[in-house]
């Protein structure tokens, strides 16, 4: 990993007596795509308001590009490009006005960069803000952003409200700005997205950092999940240290292991004679449930102004 | 709209509410209390305006006039001035009462007819236009349960208003029967923007728009009312075909004629029913009028954030110049006519040397300042763009871009401070020309009126220093304190004028007092309160530069 393009160590932040970040650290090297995963009301808009500088930290140290996001904002702005979860547009404005309004505050885009993304994003420049759609209106902001030549991209959920084909565009096109070198920090709850995009997660939970690491280093810590067909009787599996979860229905054995009792398992599988076994580790969306149901229940901690 | 019950079959009682049949209107009663709570701010501030425009100027009608030769004066003064009649009303009596109403019909009927527009339209068409109605599309609402709703709010709003106002006027001890045809007319002028708003919600899809388009039809009918009352003779009949005309009709505290108010109802009801007729045939979020596609690329001048507030501001802010310029034009051609012979008259005189003016102008210099009460409206909308910007999100879009927030902040005080300029130089400049045209000296009218009106200027900036102010420090409740701030240099003008009040508050309370003809103070008030309205902008922007934002 090169320089952080965004290290986030200790984040609080209050409203009122809602506790909306408690203690978040988050790391984006630079140059990779990070997945920013969590509940609702997780504190994921709130910290990329934070990190923003549009919303001001109570505690803890933001760096973005190196800078100080809440002192340095525009500055550092012109090195980043959003797109905000839920996308307003000026209701009269035409889309193709606001792509050239937002691109030429910018300093001006690429126009055949523009036209690329406005084609491939199949959007149409002459509907006015008011019309659009809800997936069109994300569509507006996220050309805007791609189309600026910006280090770092931050999206939040962008995909909410695309419609499956759109998805598939928009991985692709991430998939690019990736291969050139951007940073992008991705929210997001769709996880097929983030398996097929990021190269590192952060999961946030209440406030606060759950988990953070490459796909598969959170894989790693996790328990991986085990069926055996047997030919004998499964006697003391359940006993075995690191073993979790076993039920048996008959000679089939389901269970649950910690990576590092795999040895001893698969021994004392092999005893009692397999003749058929399926290990793998669990499913993405597994991983997530897991870390996703909380022992605090969810809802507890407010997202924020939204 | 909803279909009859199949002939023949019993009713048979289901359980509880669905025994009934979902009507087109069935759930409104949630709508309105929703709307109650939305909307109390507005209705605080509006019921509060309103009053104090009726009630206050009414009850003090006394003290505005309290011997026989001020009444004989006014009286002449509205014989021989027509423009008293175009923009205000008629007087059918020359007793207290009779000429307090004359004074106040224009404004309280424009005031109660503004809220219950605002009301509606934020009941209707500025909450299909957010989204929010659609989130109610799956609940057991009748398809038009939010106009109802609306319009029971606005209906209800303009009862309690009416009678709060008979009331006080019966208290204050003015004759029965004309304090409750004075509460009818108030009464009435709520029911009549609520209808004529209800409709404009039905063909345009911007709610912005839809404000504008009933609230120019309101001043529109006022004026071919003014027009027929102003022309006399078989042109009276214009009277009778607007509602204006009709309440005027009804001569409040001068023998009322009760039938007088039948066309007012009738148009109430007619544009009730077309508005749920018209209601039936578009799709929610659409208009009737058909909208022009955007644009595929913005004009080469769209580069920066006060080249979009003035996109986003040149289309209203032509249909207010085009209103202004016409109440111009016909302000001074009218006036300057009636002018040449009425400045001979002793009490005009004694006024004009009162003001420092020629006794010709004595009366543009009154009229024309009255006028930067609606500039200052459409000034303090402007200015509130930021608040509106921030929970809409669109300004989260800028300034998660290169966009600071001081120049985004300033670009929106900036449209906010330049548009009442632009508005008063027209206003100047239409009333010079129609006074040139109508028998003056074309250029030097232009100049002296124009003079006139820029000199206002200053007062509306402080009101959109307040606001910006405000959306700094407590932007919660900054759209409340804008409105508060200029309700409460209207109120104060009329309390002070009737004697409520004590100059001194009037001085303290308002910053129109510091340009107002008649307390005129020296010449160091302008760069005094652009210094005040400077400072409140910059200490606006600085809070504003602190806190989080949308908050």
């Amino acid at each position: 990993m090169n320089s952080a393009a965004v290290e986030i160590t200790g984040l609080v932040k209050r409203f009122g007596t809602t506790t909306a970040l408690d203690h978040l650290d988050l790391l984006v090297g630079t140059g990779e795509v990070h997945g920013f995963l969590g509940p609702n009301g997780a504190g994921k808009t709130t910290a990329l308001r934070i990190l923003l500088g549009l919303t001001r930290a109570d505690a803890g140290t933001v760096r973005l590009l190196g800078g100080d996001p809440w002192r340095e904002a525009a500055e550092l702005h012109h090195r980043l490009a959003y797109v905000p979860g839920d996308v307003t547009l000026w209701p009269g404005l035409s889309g193709g006005e606001i792509l050239d309004l937002l691109g030429r505050i910018r300093g001006g885009t690429d126009p055949r960069r523009r036209a690329e993304l406005t084609d491939r994003f199949d959007l149409d420049p002459r509907t006015r803000g008011r019309a659009y759609s809800k997936g069109n209106r994300q569509k507006v902001a996220l050309v805007a952003a791609l189309a600026a030549d910006t280090e770092l991209l931050v999206l939040d959920e962008p995909t909410s409200g695309l419609d499956p084909l759109m998805e598939a565009v928009f991985r692709q096109t991430v998939a690019e700005e990736r291969d050139r070198g951007r940073t992008v920090l991705l929210s997001s709850h769709i996880l097929s997205e983030v398996e097929a995009l990021c190269d590192r997660v952060s999961i946030i939970r209440a406030g606060r950092t759950v988990e953070s690491g490459t796909l598969a280093e959170l894989r790693h810590l996790s328990r991986i999940d085990v069926t055996a067909e047997l030919t004998g009787p499964p006697d003391g599996i359940a006993d075995l240290p690191g073993v979790h979860e076993v039920t048996v229905e008959g000679t089939r054995v389901r269970l649950q292991a910690d990576p590092d009792a795999l040895d001893a398992l698969c021994s004392r599988l092999a005893r009692a004679g397999m003749r058929d076994l399926t290990a793998g580790p669990p499913s993405l969306e597994e991983l997530f449930l897991r870390h996703y149901a909380a022992d605090t229940p969810a809802g507890t901690v407010a997202e924020g102004a939204r | 709209m909803s279909a009859p019950a199949a002939p023949g079959a019993p009713a048979r009682p289901l359980r509880g509410r669905s025994a009934r049949r979902p009507g087109a209107a069935s759930g409104a009663g949630h709508l309105v209390r929703s709307a109650l709570r939305r909307d109390r701010a507005l209705i605080a501030v509006w019921a509060a305006v309103t009053v104090g425009v009726v009630l206050g100027g009414v009850a003090a009608a006394e003290t505005t006039y309290p011997t026989a030769q001020d009444r004989q004066d006014r009286w002449e003064q509205l014989q021989s001035v027509p423009m008293f009649v175009l923009f205000q009303s008629r007087a059918f009596a020359d007793t207290a009462e009779a000429l307090a109403v004359q004074q106040a019909f224009a404004g309280g009927t424009m005031c109660a007819a503004l809220g219950a527009i605002l009301l509606v339209v934020r009941g209707t068409r500025a909450e299909e236009s957010s989204g929010r109605r659609e989130l109610l599309g799956g609940l057991p609402l009748g398809r038009h349960a939010d106009l109802a709703a609306a319009l029971a709010v606005a209906l209800g709003s303009g009862a309690a208003l009416g009678a709060l106002i008979a009331c006080g006027l019966i208290v204050s001890g003015m004759p029965v029967a004309g304090s409750v045809a004075l509460g009818l007319v108030t009464a009435m002028a709520v029911w009549t923007g609520a209808g004529t708003a209800a409709l404009a919600a039905q063909l345009t899809s911007g709610p912005g728009r839809a404000v504008g388009l009933a609230f120019g039809a309101f001043y529109l009918l006022h004026l071919i009312r003014g027009l027929g009352a102003m022309a006399g003779g078989d042109a009276l009949r214009l009277t009778w075909v607007t509602p204006q005309g009709s309440w005027e009709n009804l001569r409040s505290f001068a023998d009322e004629q009760w039938w007088a108010l039948l066309p007012a109802l009738i148009w109430i009801v007619l544009t009730v029913a077309a508005a749920f007729a018209l209601a039936d045939r578009r799709d929610l979020g659409a208009g009737l009028l058909p909208q022009r596609p955007g644009r595929v690329r913005g004009a080469g001048w769209l580069r920066s954030v006060p080249a979009l507030t003035w996109r986003l501001d040149r289309v209203p802010l032509a249909g207010w110049a085009v209103a202004v310029a016409v109440t111009g034009l016909a302000m001074g051609y009218v006036g300057a006519g009636a002018m040449a012979e009425y400045a001979d008259m002793p009490w005009v005189r004694g006024m004009g040397a009162e003001l420092g003016v020629a006794p010709a102008d004595t009366f543009f210099t009154y009229v024309v300042f009255v006028f930067v009460f609606p500039v200052a409206a459409q000034a303090l909308f402007t200015a509130l763009r930021i608040r509106r910007e921030e929970t809409s999100g669109t300004a989260e879009l800028l300034l998660s871009g290169p966009t600071g927030r001081t120049a985004w902040a300033l670009a929106h005080a900036g449209a906010a401070l330049a548009a009442p300029v632009a508005l008063l130089a027209v206003l100047g400049v239409s009333v010079g020309l129609g006074s040139g045209l109508g028998g003056g000296q074309l250029w030097a009218d232009v100049a002296r009126f124009t003079g006139l009106t820029l000199s206002l200027a200053p007062a509306v900036w402080v009101v959109v220093g307040v606001a910006v102010l405000a959306q700094g420090l407590v932007p919660r409740l900054s759209t409340a304190v804008g409105w508060t701030a200029l309700g409460a240099g209207i109120v104060t003008e009329i309390a002070v004028k009737t004697g409520l009040i004590p100059e001194l508050l009037f001085l303290l309370l308002s910053p129109f007092a510091h340009v107002n003809p008649y307390y005129q103070g020296s010449v160091i008030t302008y760069p005094a309160l652009t210094a005040l309205a400077a400072a409140l902008v910059a200490a606006g922007v600085w809070a504003l530069r602190r806190r989080d934002l949308p908050v």
